[in-house]
């Protein structure tokens, strides 16, 4: 069994499609004189999907070498936590605290994780720096995006410039 | 004649002083995402894509083609001088470029691709000017069904015959598609998939999709599995090109250029099967080939590097005449048109004349700018590869958050971003091709919409589709497309068979 990866996506693709599947039991609308209305295309791809996700694990069970190379290297699960929260925060915090400091935070922590990847030992004075580069990288792409371009983003102070 | 005065026109819109910094904004662009590792023109497209709220359509449109056209040229420096395969485009540049490179001759290699990008731009670019117009004249006269069947056709084209297996591309499509679903249906104003969610409503934006499994996803999985193993580099050196080289050079500039710009404009999409197309004739043909797998040699760089942009310029012909996007960085680009309202296909040359023309224009100012830019500061563009990459990821993901924040202001789409990196990681460890996720998320609704008017002139008859010449030729393509490599290497496998029977 060294595809157990690909049956769980095929299990995956299945349950994408009775979901698809459930989502389109409830589209209204009629088909119509052209036979074909909202619905008909949801209902395609549902089929579609269940098909594949079947075929995905006969595939998987039926290989008896791996179906891809795994990487060599084994997965750094530290790192992508890191380069993740880096993320996640900058989407709960973006509205908060404004672009630049967020977005500095975000460098800050991903640069950590990816650090981390490299089998590297960020310090933490290593990583109040990166908060700094971030910073020096995130205002001008803020300024040119707001003042220039005329996108709007978040700022912490009402009067735009951090 | 029409062509040439439009052409003309073109050039005087594309000329002026802000269109022209436009351009070069683009061409540097174009190049510095293709030389760095990780990130491509499609995501570098996709990031500025917030733009198009406020810029107008002939100024962004010229600056994507420069980014569009910069990336090949950018491409080709990394893997020269990069021991690690940059982008797919250029796969097969690496092959021979990395020999000559490791025997000291970066320079040359380097050379032979930017020159030949420019020989094979600019003619591509002129086969593209003559070719266009006339296919958008043709098409004029394609109804919905022909539209639907040329659709399917690069649908399965993308999913099918690009990635490493059927399976998993048919996947990766269907995946593009649902994504496409969600949110109100264009004919019947029918909510699909929304769950309530206002963002839903709105659809999901291809902003977000191409950067989450691009740029998140990336980074993710470099965070995962890539940071340990250090990318060693070669060294550079003079980039003069002895009168042997030039000689071995433009014949395979001229053949690329050829086996090239075909496969860009039939819905086969991608460059990979014209590159590897113009490297296994550039072997057989060549006089030197020993030096093929051994030292480098100078027309397996020059030939794929040709074969690479002529595709990236026939991809633009349907797009521009029939609004169909047969790579990734086309779709993007298709959905930067829509952003503005502009549908592309065969009215796009007399709706939107100038826009199209000045583009077209821009294609050709841009090839050269690129090529002063490449050749002679290639030193520079060398330098933004000495970023270390903690610092470069973390910075994509900075640009990330402003081009999808960027769109819609919603801290709700950061999120989803994270989701479909992370579904982004999953597709890259297991190898499903990311660009049909793409594709069938922009032109799956167009599809819907062709497959639906042609049902209504059909009156609910699926025979509609095969009641016209046309349609009914390209949907018996789309089977052959589908059966014909199945049944080879089910022959190959029972021929295989037959052997070993036979020895045994």
């Amino acid at each position: 069994m060294n595809n157990k990866g690909f049956t769980a996506i095929g299990a995956g693709v299945l349950v994408l499609a009775a979901l698809l599947a459930v989502g389109a039991t409830s589209i209204p609308g009629e088909a119509g004189y052209a036979g074909a209305g909202p619905a008909a295309l949801p209902w395609a791809v549902a089929a579609s999907m269940a098909l594949l996700g079947i075929l995905l694990i006969v595939t998987a069970r039926r290989a008896t070498s791996p179906l891809v190379p795994s990487p060599e290297a084994s997965p750094h699960w530290r790192a992508m936590a890191w380069v993740s929260a880096g993320l996640l925060l900058n989407a709960l915090l973006l509205e908060r605290l404004g672009f630049i400091p967020s977005c500095a935070l975000l460098f800050a922590l991903a640069a950590r994780g990816f650090r981390l990847g490299a089998n590297g030992r960020p310090s933490l004075l290593t990583s109040a720096r990166d908060v700094g580069i971030g910073a020096l990288i995130s205002a001008p792409v803020f300024w040119s995006f707001t003042r220039q371009l005329g996108v709007s983003l978040p700022s912490l102070i009402t009067a735009g410039w951090i | 004649m029409d062509t040439l005065n439009a052409l003309l026109g073109g050039f005087a819109t594309a000329a002026t002083p802000v269109n022209l910094m436009w351009a070069l904004a683009g061409c540097l662009v174009g190049t510095a995402v293709g030389v760095l590792p990780g990130i491509g023109p499609a995501l570098a497209v996709a990031m500025l894509l917030p733009l198009t709220t406020q810029v107008e359509p002939t100024a962004s449109m010229i600056m994507f083609a420069g980014i569009y056209y910069g990336g090949m040229y950018g491409g080709s420096t990394t893997s020269i001088l990069l021991n690690t395969p940059g982008e797919t485009a250029s796969m097969v540049t690496a092959l021979e470029g990395n020999r000559m490179a490791k025997h000291g001759r970066a320079g040359a290699a380097l050379a032979t691709a930017a020159i030949g990008s420019f020989v094979a731009g600019t003619i591509a670019t002129v086969m593209l000017t003559l070719f266009a117009p006339w296919l958008a004249g043709v098409a004029l006269k394609f109804g919905p069904p022909e539209y639907f069947s040329l659709m399917v056709l690069a649908f399965i084209t993308v999913s099918a015959v690009l990635g490493s297996s059927v399976l998993r591309g048919m996947v990766a499509l269907c995946l593009g598609l649902a994504i496409g679903l969600i949110g109100i249906d264009e004919i019947s104003g029918q909510p699909r998939y929304t769950l309530g969610v206002p963002e839903l409503v709105d659809r999901i934006e291809v902003t977000l999709v191409a950067v989450g499994l691009f740029a998140v996803g990336e980074a993710l999985y470099f965070a995962l599995y890539e940071g340990r193993d250090a990318p060693t580099r070669n060294r550079m050196s003079s980039l003069y090109m002895t009168k042997a080289e030039w000689r071995r050079s433009w014949p395979a500039w001229l053949r690329g250029t050829f086996i090239g710009f075909p496969f860009g404009t039939v819905p086969a999409g991608g460059t990979e099967i014209p590159t590897f197309l113009s490297y296994a004739l550039e072997k057989k043909l060549s006089k030197h080939r020993g030096e093929f797998g051994t030292a480098g040699a100078i027309e397996g760089v020059a030939g794929p590097e040709a074969a690479n942009n002529a595709t990236a310029a026939g991809v633009l012909v349907p797009l521009m005449t029939l609004g169909i996007p047969t790579s990734t960085t086309a779709a993007v680009l298709l959905s930067a048109f829509q952003n503005y309202g502009i549908t592309t296909g065969p009215q796009l040359f007399q709706t939107s004349s100038t826009l199209v023309w000045a583009l077209i224009a821009s294609l050709y100012i841009g090839n050269l700018m690129l090529l002063v830019l490449n050749l002679p500061l290639v030193g520079l563009w060398v330098k933004l590869l000495l970023i270390p990459r903690h610092w470069l990821y973390a910075g994509i993901l900075v640009f990330a958050t402003v081009g999808v924040y960027g769109m819609r202001q919603s801290s709700f789409d950061l999120l989803l971003l994270f989701g479909i990196g992370l579904l982004g990681v999953v597709m890259r460890r297991f190898d499903f091709p990311t660009g049909p996720v793409i594709v069938g998320m922009i032109l799956g609704p167009m599809a819907e919409a062709q497959f639906r008017n042609a049902m209504s002139i059909g009156e609910g008859r699926l025979t509609v589709f095969i009641e016209r010449p046309l349609s009914a030729a390209v949907l018996a393509l789309c089977v052959a497309v589908v059966a014909l490599p199945l049944w080879m290497r089910r022959r190959r496998a029972r021929s295989g068979g037959e052997e070993m029977a036979a020895t045994a």
